[in-house]
């Protein structure tokens, strides 16, 4: 087919368009490319000009792209992206744009050609970069896993000696958390028993939570006073940790079963209680502040000895179980806790131990929103 | 949460509202560190007024102003402490270490 005179007359606007620009005749043939179509694939102009796109393209390239140019006669226009053939052998992605026009009877391709090189380049690299993002977010979340049975073998289980039995529940509000609890058991007569929380969520709190109690174990075991162990750790979290926000409460007692006495300490923390059947239990307040803020964090008075009585309840616990809120925003407080703590102390351990966080999650509106850690002491 | 400063006389004063909890407290921190350390205001003082819950994380954002304060020998005084967050500082024992009264025109006062 001869060049029509309408092409002649567009050929200089089409030439200095910024996209490669094609046209061909309704049998595929190529009849005219511009000078930027040239430089996207590499040809020269008369290898193009008078031969069959077809030509350019592998049969399986063709069979994808036959069936877009159909569309382009059928419906008058076609957009799609594929790739145009390069000289080299090479494969440039394009944006196609189709337009059928007709003159004279004849039908015509006018094609522009968009090269999106960049942007496939940009998607492949953003596609390599997500994949490398899961390939680590898997390996974090592997980690997270093994620190997570790391931090719950720490957690104590229940435990029945002759004269004290401890039901204790722990559950983060994240994989891994700042809170722990402990008992360490000197014979079945002499239990040491720690409850701690350390501010925040997440790694950070879980790793000084992990050095906390490897520390407070082995003060514990050793027989230290809570006022030497309080200030060891006061010390240690603001010469070492040193971290903005880090900060830790404790509860700690030392029961002496056969003898029933406790003596407590806490630091920062919510009272302990002591559960006697049907009555308001009675709180036992921390006398030291929160631990790791401020170098006079221990007070010298900090521990105080308490005589139990048989069937006494010591409930130990971290804030995640007094700062719920319910529906109409109202925090349940240590006043709520002692009502619920009250209600379920004629209730056997570990169905008070249920009871307690029963009645907790019924005051809480949503899910969890921080570390919950409850250790519950029956002294016979 | 939001968090804005007022100036009056030789004092910054903060209104806060919201909850402060671990989303939030490191903009409280940014912004009343940044107050302590450039402003050099003798006085700081936090209106809590509309603050609802403030968790462990928000209370080491006022123990991180305190402790900045202590530093430059300026007072951080907490105002307007609702019933929780009061119990909170309480529980904690840091209701000692806070210079802490009910309304603005008390603070101004001393």
């Amino acid at each position: 087919m001869e060049k029509p005179e309408w092409l002649t007359q567009i050929e200089t606007v089409l030439e200095v368009l910024n996209e490669g620009v094609v046209v061909a005749d309704d049998r595929n043939r190529i009849l005219f490319a511009n000078s930027r179509f040239l430089e996207m694939t590499g040809f020269f102009r008369h290898e193009l000009i008078g031969n069959d796109a077809s030509s350019f393209y592998s049969s399986k390239e063709w069979a994808s792209l036959a069936p877009q140019i159909d569309i382009v006669f059928r419906s008058g226009h076609n957009r799609y992206s594929f790739v145009l053939p390069q000289k080299g052998g090479g494969r440039l992605p394009v944006i196609i744009s189709s337009r059928m026009i007709r003159n004279s009877g004849d039908q015509f391709d006018i094609v522009t050609f968009t090269d999106i090189s960049e942007q496939v380049r940009a998607e492949q690299e953003l596609r390599s970069a997500n994949l490398e993002l899961k390939k680590r977010q898997m390996e974090i979340e592997e980690d997270l896993r093994l620190a997570a049975r790391v931090q719950r073998s720490l957690a104590p289980r229940s435990m029945t000696w002759d004269r004290v039995s401890v039901d204790s529940f722990y559950h983060p509000v994240h994989s891994i958390g700042g809170d722990f609890a402990l008992v360490n058991s000197v014979d079945q007569e002499q239990l040491g028993l720690l409850v701690c929380d350390v501010s925040g969520h997440g790694i950070g709190s879980a790793l000084v939570a992990n050095r906390i109690y490897s520390e407070t174990t082995a003060h514990l075991q050793s027989g230290m006073s809570f006022v030497d162990m309080f200030e060891k750790l006061n010390r240690f979290l603001i010469e070492e940790i040193d971290s903005y926000g880090m900060f830790v409460t404790v509860a700690a007692a030392r029961i002496d079963a056969h003898r029933r006495r406790m003596l407590f300490a806490g630091a920062g923390h919510p009272p302990a209680m002591i559960a006697r059947r049907g009555q308001s239990p009675i709180l036992l307040e921390s006398r030291s502040m929160v631990l790791g803020a401020l170098p006079d964090a221990v007070d010298v008075t900090t521990s105080l000895e308490v005589q139990l009585q048989p069937d006494d309840r010591v409930v130990l616990y971290t804030d995640g179980i007094t700062e719920v809120f319910n529906s109409v925003g109202e925090m349940l407080g240590i006043e709520g806790v002692q009502e619920i703590v009250r209600r379920t102390s004629s209730l056997p351990p570990d169905q008070m131990k249920q009871g307690i966080l029963d009645g907790v999650n019924a005051w809480r509106e949503g899910p969890p929103t921080d570390d919950v850690s409850l250790m519950l002491v029956h002294v016979r | 949460m939001q968090i804005s400063a007022r100036r009056h006389d030789k004092t910054t004063i903060f209104d806060v509202s919201g909850d402060i909890d671990f989303a939030n407290s490191p903009e409280v921190r940014q912004s009343v560190l940044r107050e302590i350390r450039e402003s050099r205001t003798s006085r700081v003082i936090v209106n809590l007024r509309q603050v609802r819950y403030i968790d462990s994380s928000g209370v080491a954002s006022l123990i991180e102003g305190l402790k900045a304060s202590r530093d430059l020998g300026s007072r951080f005084i907490l105002i307007g402490l609702s019933t929780s967050a009061r119990e909170v500082l309480q529980l904690s024992r840091l209701t000692k270490v806070f210079e802490i009264y009910d309304t603005e025109e008390q603070a101004l006062a001393t």
